[in-house]
């Protein structure tokens, strides 16, 4: 196995900030965030799951998507795709998992979102195994675990005295090879364990949507966007064109995206009015319904990674695996 | 008889007589920390409880729901909400059954909150059944929230500027802080940003300027004080610092606390009958 000690790794990550933009987990008011670090030092190497997944790296919280100008008339618009190359180290193994989910929709499906190909194409992804799990994690019951390598161009699993290199990628042989890695007789450690949550099948869901479950869990979410916002596969986005600049008859606008959430009373909301999901109770059905049947069936994987961070966040205890346990109960 | 066994007590008599048809009050969640729960039938008020995780300010709960008769369980912070509301005539006494609940203060993750510390109250301002208990007499060092307001407060103000812009940055603009808040009750709120006339709709730092430092002064002499805007916030951003600034303020100006009566903020404009548009 490569092995590398905690200085190689460090000076590599150094010498990769002189080239490049390198975004990894530091601590903030307590808690981790990806970030965009300056130096090795600012890393937090002891950090659990970050609060943010990685995809606000792909899917912005607020992307410009093009720019345009208006003239007497005249209309020019400029598109604005990133494409200088970035590294993030620390990326766990269900935030890489979510990134396959938004590739199903983003990528594989019709029509391709060029910003979103844009950031992953420039985006290099290290990842770090989790040796510990918190009590929220269920990434197993989802397909992946804590030492997966799929989404990754590298992972870094951490041992006594070092850490373990393995690439996945091509990409991830090229950033191998520039680390000072020793070739060395060690054994993986045994990923961490944890419950394994029951959740109904795909197409058992028809059935469930009438239930008075969805209303009795509902009757105290507030609404907010946490859960939508902290999770690496909802993807919900809102576009408006916004002016930037007028001056002497030339409007300057840009157009956004930005991150939605169908927690949101207007989320639904269409001209005339109407809010076909007006009911907290639908929207949060609507949320278990996405990630379980709709978007599955639509484009292919299950819209959950199992990283536990609505769980942890939501403000008044809406946990996803209480309700996918209560709901595999009547499915039984 | 406990705390929890008083509230259940309380609610099952509530609910048997139909004096209300729903009772709010906190039940068990499902990691170690309480939630809020809403009870209709006498047969279910074994679910509720009473403990140091009772967070929520559930106040928030009563809004929107005028035409309905509840009981709720309120702490003393929660309580003085109740009267702001009751001020603002956007709840009726009439329709709200209060218990009160003795309070030595509550707990997230093992930590008596900021608010506790602070609280010189124990026993809410108002209720209809005083749900009693002998709240322990604790003495504190000075609560860590104030010496990080202070050390704030002598900043300069380019250094708060940046502070404050530093702190907006990591916002997600996840409203929670707004949602969770039992004054924040605007049919729409100014800086919603869905069919937005006022705000921009993207997640960027001016946008989350204009909503905190707004947010704030529309709290002025309104905010109870009972943090739920930070204890909710996902990045636990120290919102609740800009409130009780403007309240520092408010104390000084006009040595006035919000909720402690049932009386209108000093700042809030009441236009007379005649200033109104038809
Ligand atoms: S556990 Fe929650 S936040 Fe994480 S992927 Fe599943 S739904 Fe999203
Ligand atoms: S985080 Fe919780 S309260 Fe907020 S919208 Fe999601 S389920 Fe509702
Ligand atoms: S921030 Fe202001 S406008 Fe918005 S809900 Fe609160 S008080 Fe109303
Ligand atoms: S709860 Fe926190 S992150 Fe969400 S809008 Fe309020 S301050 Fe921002």
């Amino acid at each position: 196995m490569k092995f590398i000690t905690k200085t190689d790794l460090s000076a590599w990550i150094d010498a990769q900030i002189t080239n490049c933009e390198v975004v990894a987990p530091i601590e903030h008011n307590g808690h981790y965030l990806y970030e965009p670090i300056q130096s090795s030092r600012e890393i937090d190497w002891s950090f659990t799951r970050p609060i943010l997944p990685v995809k606000e790296y792909f899917f912005n919280p607020t992307e410009q998507i093009l720019t345009f100008t208006k003239q007497w008339g005249n209309v020019t618009i400029h598109e604005t795709l990133q494409e200088d190359q970035r590294i993030i180290i620390g990326v766990r193994p269900c935030d890489a998992h979510g990134l396959k989910v938004l590739d199903a929709m983003f990528l594989d499906a019709d029509p391709l979102d060029p910003n979103y190909k844009a950031h992953r194409d420039r985006t290099l992804l290290v990842g770090f195994a989790c040796i510990e799990t918190l009590p929220t994690c269920f990434c197993t019951s989802l397909g992946e675990g804590p030492d997966s390598t799929d989404g990754l161009d590298l992972l870094i699993t951490p041992i006594n005295d070092g850490f373990i290199v393995e690439p996945v990628t091509a990409r991830g042989e090229g950033l191998a090879a520039s680390m000072g890695w020793v070739d060395r007789e060690i054994e993986k450690p045994a990923p961490p364990e944890m419950p394994i949550i029951p959740f109904p099948e795909q197409g058992a869901w028809e059935a469930l949507f009438h239930l008075p479950i969805w209303e009795q869990t509902a009757e105290r979410c507030l609404s907010c966007r946490i859960c939508a916002y902290v999770c690496p596969t909802c993807r919900c986005f809102d576009i408006r064109d916004e002016l930037i600049a007028a001056k002497d008859g030339k409007q300057e606008f840009e157009r956004i995206r930005v991150w939605d959430s169908c927690a949101s009373e207007a989320y639904r909301k269409i001209a005339g009015g109407h809010n076909p999901r007006k009911a907290k109770a639908e929207r949060l059905r609507n949320r278990f319904y996405c990630k379980f049947d709709y978007f599955p069936s639509q484009y292919g994987p299950l819209a959950c990674t199992g990283c536990g961070r609505c769980i942890e966040l939501c403000p008044v205890n809406i946990d996803i695996c209480e309700t996918l346990n209560q709901l595999a109960e009547v499915v039984t | 008889m406990n705390r929890t066994e008083q509230i259940q007590e309380t609610a099952r008599d509530l609910l048997e007589r139909e004096k209300v048809n729903c009772v709010i009050g906190y039940e068990p969640g499902s990691r170690g920390h309480a939630r809020p729960a809403f009870i209709y039938k006498a047969e279910d008020v074994e679910r509720l409880t009473w403990d140091e995780t009772c967070t929520h300010n559930l106040v928030r709960y009563l809004l929107k729901r005028e035409d309905e008769y509840l009981a709720i369980v309120v702490k003393p912070c929660d309580a003085r909400a109740i009267n702001v509301m009751l001020a603002e005539n956007k709840l009726f006494r009439e329709h709200i059954y209060i218990m009160g609940v003795k309070c030595e203060g509550v707990k997230v993750h093992g930590n008596l909150q900021d608010r506790c510390q602070r609280c010189t109250q124990r026993t809410p301002v108002i209720y209809d059944k005083l749900i009693d208990g002998e709240p322990a007499t604790i003495s504190y060092d000075t609560p860590v929230g104030e010496i990080a307001y202070k050390q704030i407060e002598s900043l300069s103000p380019k250094e708060k500027m940046e502070f404050w812009l530093e702190q907006f940055d990591q916002c997600i603009r996840c409203y929670a802080c707004r949602q969770a808040c039992p004054i924040c009750s605007c049919p729409t709120c100014l800086y919603e940003r869905d069919d937005s006339h006022w705000v921009g709709i993207g997640i960027g730092v001016s946008e989350k300027r204009a909503f905190h430092l707004g947010r704030a002064f529309h709290l002025a002499g309104r905010c109870v004080g009972c943090n739920e805007c930070q204890r909710v916030c996902p990045v636990d951003l120290p919102i609740s610092m800009l409130n009780q600034k403007i309240h520092q303020e408010m104390q000084n100006l006009f040595n006035y606390t919000p909720g402690l009566s049932q009386t209108i903020s000093p700042l809030t404009t009441v236009l007379s009958p005649e200033e109104v548009l038809p």
